[in-house]
């Protein structure tokens, strides 16, 4: 197998798969990327046996062939080369030879019928979406999921068709069991039924598809979600288990609604959080005509009190929560103005960005 | 007694026969007469014998159908372990009453450095008097103190005069009490250990100390340095107290056994009872923790902790453990384990995140609930079917998860 390439290009696209080329997998061959050519086009793919990502890129001078070597050396070699233009070719043995100008790395390769097979990526049924979008979906959202281990089912991201007010949705839900983020997008999805997906699934996919201009498309096939785009395939393992019934925690809006300047409360909460650090986060909310205190403290790590101005007419309010849960959908909204919708001090609250229905949060507060 | 300005003060107090007086105290039939407290399935060995057993030569550890050949008339109770825990901490309660410097050894010892107290309370053998008059007026048993100067010599003089003991070993008396003991009975020297010693001609600690401290060194390794002090009566370990105060760093319990405890299933019952132990402390103080520590100490003495700090705050006696069998499943046992200890870190008080689903709501609920049947009615009146009377031999799945923990679950 012999190919000549664009440095720049192959560059890009192995930078892509080092995330899923695992260093410190207990199987060697996923360390490694398997690199097939044929018809002045080559194919990088890599996997961690949950994720796999193929990447197709232009070659030229191909011989027909595949070569199998570690996806970081290769992709550090590539980067430290000189020049443009990229000769790859397969020696004895599964050896590699690199050249570029008078420079010639040899690394040993493994075995290429070793690597594990690639997923069929057929899906009977597809749909289209945004790049953009759905980065932004995941973005918002991924946050919220549990990352502990005991937790497996909070682990994922749930992605459902919904349908709303006789129009259809494409929906993600994440939770981690004391928040909740929401986000739909007017989108005809071909989902029957509800998949979950790692956080780390669509974490990746977010970095591999995230800068793209064009639509994915999507569509499952078996147990596997697979993500497309002219050049590049993602399929993520969907993950078993069952996802709680979310509809149940999310609260109706009420009359109990404050709108706060989404910038001027990050402001408050980092502040608060210097001392709320050391106390698990909780910080009180004192909410009346037109004000909000927000306090924290305790004997031991000095306190913080500081009010700002919002909108509410409600009865005057307490309630404390997160800070940090707080701070994380706030540097998610981009709206000047958020409302936050609470009814009792420990009923959840409903966070959401001014005239905005595509995106919620529910958070749950504390007991102080 | 007249002390240095560094000579510390310590009391080893030593619950009598514990399982079975606290059986004969709950049943007036047993009172009296010669008991054995069993486990229960394979493992049918003598856990504890009443005074009246003894005399037939009945001791912990033997098999039980050579304690029922020895003494015909022998009552055999099966172990009931959270009525002996709810005991035990109510005597935890007692001694705490004279100093915060409590150590609780075991289920049926503790040690506490009085040193402080003194002054308080008029004397170290007025603070022993005390204790035993509480404990006996409280809790309804009768337990053996020894007073010395270090761990090592409290314990031995605890065990000088039993049952219902108070023994002081005054520096002085060290040399001639040690001169004639037999090396086995000094505390951490065990059968083994005791079978070299007598294998290299040594049977008394006085002929322990006459060996240099190279040559034990060269035969037992860290070990000999040990032996070298044991045999002189010297220890300087601290006594350690699990952290009660009014702003605890650390909460925890840790329980030695007299027997060798094998295997993770029996380990996790004990991960089990302490984790509970530990919430039910966590709760009462107003903490939550999110790191959990497991600690186990193998039949050789080597200690080891592992902790793991996770996101959210712990409180309840399910979720601790959850996460102390997580810790130990990533532990290969080399050996036997005689120590389990179980403690939460990285606490704050008085603030709890209330969980997003109604099922986990309502688990956090129960055991609030169970917090008030039990505070009521004493430790372990409500607890989770595993640690019901040691009946499955003291093992329990290592998978098995309480149903509230899963909020899809309802609570009936």
């Amino acid at each position: 197998m012999k190919f000549v390439i664009e440095k720049d290009m192959l560059q890009t696209n192995l930078g892509k798969i080092q995330g899923i080329a695992e260093r410190k997998s207990t199987i060697p061959i996923l360390a490694n990327t398997l690199i097939s050519g044929e018809n002045n086009r080559i194919s990088i793919v890599a996997t961690d046996l949950e994720i796999g990502v193929m990447e197709i890129t232009e070659a030229t001078k191909m011989e027909k062939g595949e070569i199998c070597v570690s996806a970081r050396k290769f992709y550090d070699i590539i980067r430290e080369l000189p020049g443009d233009q990229i000769e790859v070719q397969k020696q004895e043995n599964f050896w590699v030879s690199i050249k570029a100008g008078k420079t010639e790395f040899n690394l040993p390769g493994l075995d290429p019928k070793e690597f594990p097979a690639f997923p069929s990526t057929e899906g009977t049924s597809y749909f289209n979406i945004d790049a953009q979008v759905l980065a932004e979906m995941i973005e918002k959202t991924v946050f919220a999921a549990s990352s502990e281990e005991s937790r497996f089912n909070l682990n994922g991201i749930y992605i459902e068709q919904a349908t709303r007010d006789k129009k259809d949705y494409f929906r993600m839900v994440a939770t981690d069991g004391h928040r909740l983020s929401m986000i739909e997008k007017e989108i005809k999805t071909t989902f029957e039924k509800g998949i979950i997906i790692s956080r780390r699934g669509l974490t990746e996919l977010k970095k591999i598809l995230g800068d793209t201009e064009r639509e994915i498309t999507v569509s499952l096939e078996g147990n596997n979600c697979i993500f497309k785009t002219e050049q590049t395939t993602v399929v993520i393992r969907l993950l078993e288990g069952e996802y709680p019934d979310y509809h149940q925690v999310i609260p109706g809006a009420n009359k109990k609604q404050v709108i706060i300047d989404r910038r001027e409360f990050i402001g408050a909460l980092r502040r608060a959080q210097v001392i709320a650090s050391e106390k698990g986060e909780g910080v009180k909310f004192f909410i009346q005509e037109e004000s909000m205190e927000i306090k924290t403290g305790g004997p031991d790590v000095g306190n913080v009190h500081e009010e700002i101005k919002v909108i509410y007419n409600g009865k005057p309010i307490e309630v404390s929560f997160n800070a940090r849960y707080l701070l994380d959908v706030l540097n998610n909204i981009d709206t000047e103005k958020i409302t936050v919708n609470l009814n009792e001090e420990l009923s959840p609250g409903l966070i959401k960005p001014m005239d905005r229905e595509d995106y919620l949060y529910v958070i749950m507060p504390m007991r102080i | 007694m007249s002390r240095g300005v560094h000579e510390r003060v310590i009391m080893h107090v030593d619950m009598d026969a514990f399982f079975a007086s606290v059986e004969q105290r709950i049943d007036p039939a047993l009172r009296g007469r010669p008991v054995v407290v069993c486990g229960s399935g394979r493992r049918t060995v003598v856990a504890a014998a009443s005074y009246e057993a003894r005399p037939y030569g009945i001791r912990s550890g033997m098999p039980l159908f050579e304690a029922a050949r020895k003494c015909p008339d022998l009552l055999v109770v099966q172990a009931d372990i959270p009525k002996y825990v709810d005991a035990s901490l109510r005597v935890l309660h007692v001694l705490e009453g004279f100093t915060p410097d409590v150590e609780v050894y075991s289920i049926d010892e503790a040690f506490l450095d009085v040193t402080g107290s003194l002054a308080l309370f008029h004397g170290a053998e007025r603070i022993a008097r005390l204790i035993k008059e509480k404990v006996k007026q409280e809790v309804g048993l009768t337990c053996s103190v020894g007073i010395a100067p270090n761990k090592l010599l409290a314990k031995l003089a605890s065990a000088m005069h039993k049952p219902d003991g108070l023994q002081v070993i005054r520096p002085e008396d060290v040399p001639s009490l040690l001169e004639d003991l037999p090396v086995e009975e000094q505390w951490g020297i065990g059968p083994r250990l005791g079978t070299y010693l007598r294998e290299m001609g040594i049977r008394t600690c006085g002929q322990l100390a006459k060996i240099p401290v190279g040559i034990l060194e060269k035969r037992f390794g860290i070990m000999g340095r040990m032996l070298y002090r044991m045999a002189r009566g010297m220890d300087d370990a601290p006594v350690v107290p699990c952290g009660t105060g009014p702003d605890a760093r650390s909460m925890g319990h840790s329980m030695t056994q007299d027997q060798d405890i094998t295997g993770k299933e029996e380990i996790a019952w004990y991960v089990f009872l302490l984790a509970e132990m530990v919430g039910r402390r966590l709760r009462a103080g107003g903490y939550a923790g999110k790191t959990v520590v497991l600690t186990l100490r193998y039949t050789d003495f080597q200690t080891f902790s592992r902790r793991m700090t996770l996101k959210r705050y712990l409180a309840t006696g399910p979720q601790i453990y959850e996460t102390a069998m997580r810790i130990l499943d990533g532990i290969r046992l080399k050996d036997a384990v005689r120590l389990v200890g179980v403690s939460l870190t990285n606490l704050v008080r008085g603030r709890t995140q209330i969980p997003l689903f109604e099922g986990e709501r309502k688990g956090e609920e129960l055991v609030l609930a169970m917090d008030r049947v039990n505070n009521r009615y004493g430790e372990f009146t409500l607890t989770w079917g595993p640690l019901l009377g040691g009946r499955k031999d003291r093992v329990v799945p290592p998978s098995w998860r309480p149903k509230d923990g899963d909020f899809k679950h309802t609570v009936p």
